[in-house]
Order: C-alpha cells, then sequence, then structure tokens
C-alpha cells in the first residue's frame, strides 16, 4: 500500500501515480541496465507447504534457485515455487501463555491463544492460501482487514508485532501506523489495532 | 535472412513484493520491424488508397481547400503505376473525383482536384457518405498484398456519427482508416476513435498550412510498412488480472481493460509496423499475493505476416521473483517507467479534460499541475509547454469553449500522444529520486 503524500488516497503497492489525483508517488530507483530480461531461475522441487509467513522478514528471499530455462508447458502453479524457510522456535519453550482478546470492533472477548513461533493475523481465505492462526474474518465487520495482515512472532522470550504489508494498516497503542516490514515488541497490556478491530495481549506465566 | 522483428516482454520490475496484499506490475509488450520497409524484395508495397476530402463551407475559412489541393497534387505526383488511389469529396452528398483508373494520370487528378469547389454537393458535412463512397473504391483493388487504406480529412462535426464507427467496424479487417481534423470544430474523439479501432492514424492539424506535409508524413509512414497483421497474444497466470492497457507507441491510447476468458488469454491486435518504429502496449497487471519463489507471469506470443513472405511468430515469456526485500521492489527498469510516465501523463491530461467537462475546474487544474509535473520530471519541455498553455485556458476560461482554448486543448492531446523515444543513454539517470 502507498498513501498518496498529497491527497492520502490508498494506492495499491508498485503503482507509479496516485489514483487519486495523479500524483507521482514515491521516487524508485530505477536500473536502467535492467532492461534485458534475465534468464528465469527454475521453480524449486515441490516442496512440502510452508505457510507464507513462516518467512519471517530477515529470512534470505528464496535465493537458491539457479538460473536455468524457464519452465515451458503449463503455467507455473501459485504454490510451486515458494521456498520459504520455516521460522523455526528457537530456545526453550514458552515460560508463559499470550492471549490475544478482542476488545472493541469486533466479536467483543472473542480470544486468540499465540502459540510459540509465527502468528499469522488476518483472514481466512483458502483461495489466496491464507490460513491465520488468529483469523479475524468474524471480527471484521467493515472488511478493513488484509488476508495476510500482520505477524506476531513469538520466539527468545519476546513478542513482536509486525505488518506485513497490510491495505489499513496495524497499531500498536494508538501510536504511528507500523511500517510494514519492521517488527515492533509487545508486552501484556498492550493494545494492537488490526485494521478497524481492536485486540487486547495479556501474558501469563506458567505456574 | 536476418529475423525480421524483435520481441519483448519487459516488466517495472523483475522483483515483486510478497506481502499479504495486491501488486501492481507495469508489463511492456514491444515489437520492433526490422529492415527498410516493403516486405522481403526491399521494394515498397503496392498502395489502395482513397483520399476522402471534406468541402464543406467552413473549408474555405483559413485557405484549408487551397492546401488540400496542393497536399493531393503532391501525393498524385508521389504513386507508381502499380498504386491504385481514389479521391472522394463530401458536404451534403459525396462524389468520386477521381477514380482508381485515372489517378496514374497526373493532368486529370490535377483538373479534378482543382475544379472541387464547382462540386454541385452542398456545404454540409456528411463524412459517412463519403467514407462509404471511398470504401466501395477501396473494395474493387481489394488485396492482401496492398496496403488497403481511407484518408479522412474533415474540418467539422459530421452528422451521423455512428454510421462512420459503423463503417469502420464492418470494414477494419481489410481496410484501415487514417484521419485528420483541420481547425477546431470536428469531433476529435470520434476522429481518434475511428483511426484506433483500425489501427490507422489520427492527425491534428492546427495550421491548415500543414496539410501538405501531414500528407507526406501518412505517406511515408504507408512506404515503411514492413510488416503485416501484427497481433499480440498474451496467456495470463493464474490469479493475475488486467487493470487496464494502454497503446504504447507508436502513439498512446487507451485500449481499455479486456475480458479475459476461462483461457486467461487475451490478443491485441496492432495492424501494420513500420520498419524501426515500435508497436508496443503497456499493460497494467494485478498481481495476486504469494510467498517469496519466482512465478512466470505470463507468455506472449507475436503473430505477424512478412509481406511476399508468408506467416512469421515470435514469443516471449516474463517471469518475475516475489521477495519480502523492498530494496529489491523498488529497483525498476527505466525503460518500462518512461512509458509508464508518458501514458500516466496522457491519462492525467485525459482526465482533466473530463473533470472540466464535469465543471470541476479545481480538480482539472490539479491533475494538470501533477502532468505538468511529470513532463517537467522526464524533461519533455515540448509537452510541459503544451500543458503549461491548456493549465493558463483552464485558469482563464473555466471551460474550454473557446477558439483559442480549444486548440491548446488539441495541441496538448497531440503531443502527449505522441510517444516520445528516448535515446537508451538518457534514460540512465532516468526516474533517480531527486
Amino acid at each position: 500500500m502507498i498513501k498518496c503524500s498529497e491527497c492520502s488516497y490508498e494506492n495499491m503497492d508498485g503503482l507509479d501515480y496516485c489514483d487519486g489525483c495523479g500524483a507521482k508517488l514515491n521516487a524508485a530507483a530505477t536500473d536502467a541496465s535492467a532492461s534485458a530480461p534475465a534468464a528465469a531461475p527454475a521453480p524449486e522441487a515441490p516442496k512440502p507447504e510452508a505457510p507464507a509467513e513462516a518467512a519471517a522478514p530477515e529470512a534470505p528471499a528464496a535465493e537458491t534457485a539457479k538460473p536455468a530455462e524457464a519452465p515451458t508447458g503449463e503455467l507455473a502453479p501459485a504454490s510451486a515455487p515458494a521456498a520459504a524457510p520455516a521460522a523455526a522456535p528457537s530456545g526453550a519453550p514458552m515460560a508463559f501463555k499470550a492471549t490475544l482478546k478482542v476488545i472493541r470492533g469486533g466479536r467483543k472477548d472473542q480470544e486468540f491463544p499465540l502459540e510459540d513461533g509465527n502468528n499469522l493475523v488476518g483472514r481466512w481465505d483458502p483461495d489466496t492460501g491464507s490460513f491465520p492462526e488468529v483469523d479475524l474474518d468474524a471480527d471484521d465487520p467493515e472488511a478493513k482487514i488484509s488476508r495476510k495482515h500482520a505477524l506476531i512472532r513469538i520466539a527468545d522470550g519476546k513478542i513482536t508485532v509486525e505488518d506485513i504489508g497490510s491495505l489499513n494498516g496495524t497499531y500498536v497503542n494508538r501510536g504511528a501506523r507500523l511500517t510494514p516490514g519492521t517488527a515492533v515488541e509487545l508486552k501484556t497490556g498492550d493494545e494492537v489495532i488490526i485494521g478497524k478491530t481492536f485486540l487486547k495481549l495479556t501474558v501469563d506465566p506458567i505456574s | 535472412m536476418a529475423e525480421p522483428v524483435s520481441f519483448e516482454a519487459l516488466a517495472s520490475s523483475q522483483h515483486v513484493l510478497s506481502s499479504a496484499e495486491n501488486f501492481v506490475l507495469y508489463v511492456l509488450l514491444e515489437a520492433v520491424a526490422r529492415g527498410a520497409g516493403g516486405g522481403t524484395g526491399g521494394s515498397r508495397l503496392p498502395l489502395n488508397l482513397s483520399v476522402v476530402i471534406d468541402r464543406s463551407g467552413s473549408m474555405y475559412d483559413e485557405q484549408r481547400l487551397e492546401f488540400v489541393v496542393e497536399a493531393v497534387k503532391f501525393l498524385a505526383a508521389n504513386l507508381t503505376p502499380q498504386d491504385k488511389v481514389s479521391i472522394v469529396a463530401f458536404a451534403d452528398k459525396a462524389k468520386v473525383i477521381v477514380t482508381p483508373e485515372e489517378a496514374t494520370n497526373r493532368d486529370a487528378v490535377k483538373r479534378a482536384i482543382d475544379d472541387i469547389d464547382l462540386l454541385e454537393i452542398g456545404g454540409g458535412t456528411q463524412m459517412a457518405l463519403g467514407m462509404r463512397a471511398a470504401i466501395e473504391e477501396v473494395k474493387k483493388n481489394l488485396d492482401s498484398s496492398r496496403l488497403n487504406r481511407v484518408l479522412v480529412l474533415t474540418d467539422g462535426q459530421t452528422y451521423e456519427e455512428t454510421s462512420c464507427i459503423d463503417l469502420v467496424q464492418q470494414n477494419r479487417d481489410k481496410i484501415s482508416f487514417s484521419t485528420m481534423g483541420v481547425g477546431v470544430e470536428f469531433n476529435e474523439k470520434l476522429l481518434q476513435r475511428l483511426a484506433q479501432d483500425s489501427n490507422g492514424k489520427y492527425h491534428f492539424i492546427g495550421n491548415p498550412g500543414d496539410i501538405p506535409a501531414i500528407f507526406d508524413d501518412e505517406l511515408q509512414g504507408l512506404r515503411a510498412v514492413s510488416l503485416r497483421n501484427v497481433r499480440i497474444d498474451v496467456t495470463l497466470a493464474q490469479g493475475v488480472q488486467v487493470r487496464e492497457t494502454f497503446r504504447a507507441s507508436p502513439e498512446i491510447y487507451a485500449m481499455g481493460a479486456p475480458i479475459i476468458g476461462d483461457d486467461r488469454k487475451i490478443s491485441y491486435e496492432l495492424g501494420d509496423l513500420e520498419a524501426g518504429v515500435p508497436g508496443s502496449v503497456l499493460l497494467t497487471l494485478v498481481l495476486p499475493p504469494r510467498k517469496p519463489g519466482t512465478v512466470r507471469m505470463l507468455q506472449s506470443g507475436l503473430h505477424f505476416d512478412v509481406p511476399g513472405a508468408g506467416e512469421g511468430s515470435a514469443s516471449c515469456d516474463l517471469t518475475v521473483e516475489y521477495t519480502l526485500d523492498r530494496t529489491l521492489t523498488s529497483k525498476r527498469n527505466g525503460r518500462v517507467m518512461n512509458l509508464v510516465d508518458q501514458v500516466s501523463i496522457a491519462k492525467l491530461q485525459a482526465r482533466a479534460e473530463e473533470e472540466l467537462k464535469a465543471g470541476n475546474v479545481d480538480r482539472a487544474t490539479r491533475l494538470l499541475g501533477n502532468a505538468i509535473q511529470g513532463t517537467q520530471r522526464m524533461g519533455n519541455s515540448k509537452a510541459t509547454q503544451a500543458l503549461a498553455g491548456l493549465l493558463d485556458q483552464v485558469k482563464k476560461t473555466q471551460t474550454l469553449q473557446t477558439k483559442a482554448a480549444k486548440t491548446t486543448l488539441l495541441q496538448a492531446q497531440a503531443v502527449v500522444r505522441k510517444t516520445q523515444m528516448l535515446d537508451p543513454d538518457a534514460l540512465k539517470d532516468f526516474g533517480k529520486p531527486e
């Protein structure tokens, strides 16, 4: 999502000019030498389905593919070339229990227990391969939540939230909109706004 | 023999952001015909042309008809015995004043065209009648090995616009139509559409003194045709949508968002290609969210006829990589982005016109202001000047009803529509953040 600096219209990623007022959107670096299409990397051998959200931002993108001939015949299926490394939960198991609770804008008091590792926050949509742990489909009356909206990660005794390119943004304690791709640490009692749904994080030590 | 054509599919970026949202990717499909035109033998293709001339009362203004007469004489002097050319005059009625048989006789052409103002055909503007008579003349010599074209020149609003559109629709697979609008009274939307629907050319002639030069331009273009019936077929990957399509060169205009069937195929007809002049379309694709990895976005095929040497084809696939790395996705291809900019400016200009028509002067001014920023960024001083002139007129008149205002509008349209071919070296600094 690119917000136009002139008219605040929210444009799709990759757009060059604002749909609202026609202003040029953020100037992107231009690679003049890129006019020749690069050889297409071959798709990876099919792997067991790894959920996309398992790819932490710091994890390298699929670099393993080597330039080779483009696949011929059938179009590449949506899931085949994905080689997202699963973020392995590190360290000892959680010594606490974390829960997200809807406090406003959805089914009030609906709870979502968070698991060690990555928890995708979004809307259930099998067609696009979105199977969120925190499925807010029923808590999103105004359709402000993206299918893959944010990632809550529990690792090394810390809980972080990161917007993964949602349309309507993620906010912590009503602060500034989170920059997509940048994780922010959460603590107990924090309020997280996903689209227009308000959630509260509770962390209880396991006795 | 060298390949008669080069064909490329280029994306605005090799990398697509892997996120939960859709992503916009611009794709340029471009074919450039090699050679000097005229097919294999190097000799140009014979013409099968009919020239349709408006002889309504207003054609006597600004010496318009005099310049037309001069242009037609020039045309007649540049024909070869293989060319078939006819001339039709219209006002309230239409009349064939030179048949294809007579056209090679320069004296006969000269007599007929000099007597054009003696014709008793009234003083109105029945363009469809003129077009119909011209189509009949072209059909007499219709042959796929000839360049079958109707060339229409007018300076007024015609009656029965839908008849003109229908005539083009019925004949567009065999005959292309080029249109020339003189002055400010004609309907530029109609003339543009007739040319675009049949892959002909539309010319705005602000100064009647330019009429002979525009005739020359048409003739040179026809002489340079080296590939015919060019078509680009595209097969999209699953989930990819086309937001809009623009013809990106040699002229910029909207081709509309196509309806894509279950086979995910779209075809774009480009008509005839002149040697060395790129024929291209720019697609704005909306890509679905995906996880990181390499995906083939589309397969494209180019199909064409080489005069005298049968059919040919070329193909090109486009593969992009989904990544989480925004530094990769912000790297853009300079050539594609240059055309995206040009198309965006043409779009802004057209939107400003719409807003103005709807009475939203503020919005129109703002859109034009953004368009001017774009042309300034690109260093296109001619377009900057044309758009600034238009902006002035908009501020001054609030509508564009005066003659001067309409002239600036038509000029601005003509400038932003014409694709600026940039030297590849000039692209190196293009688009870098200031």
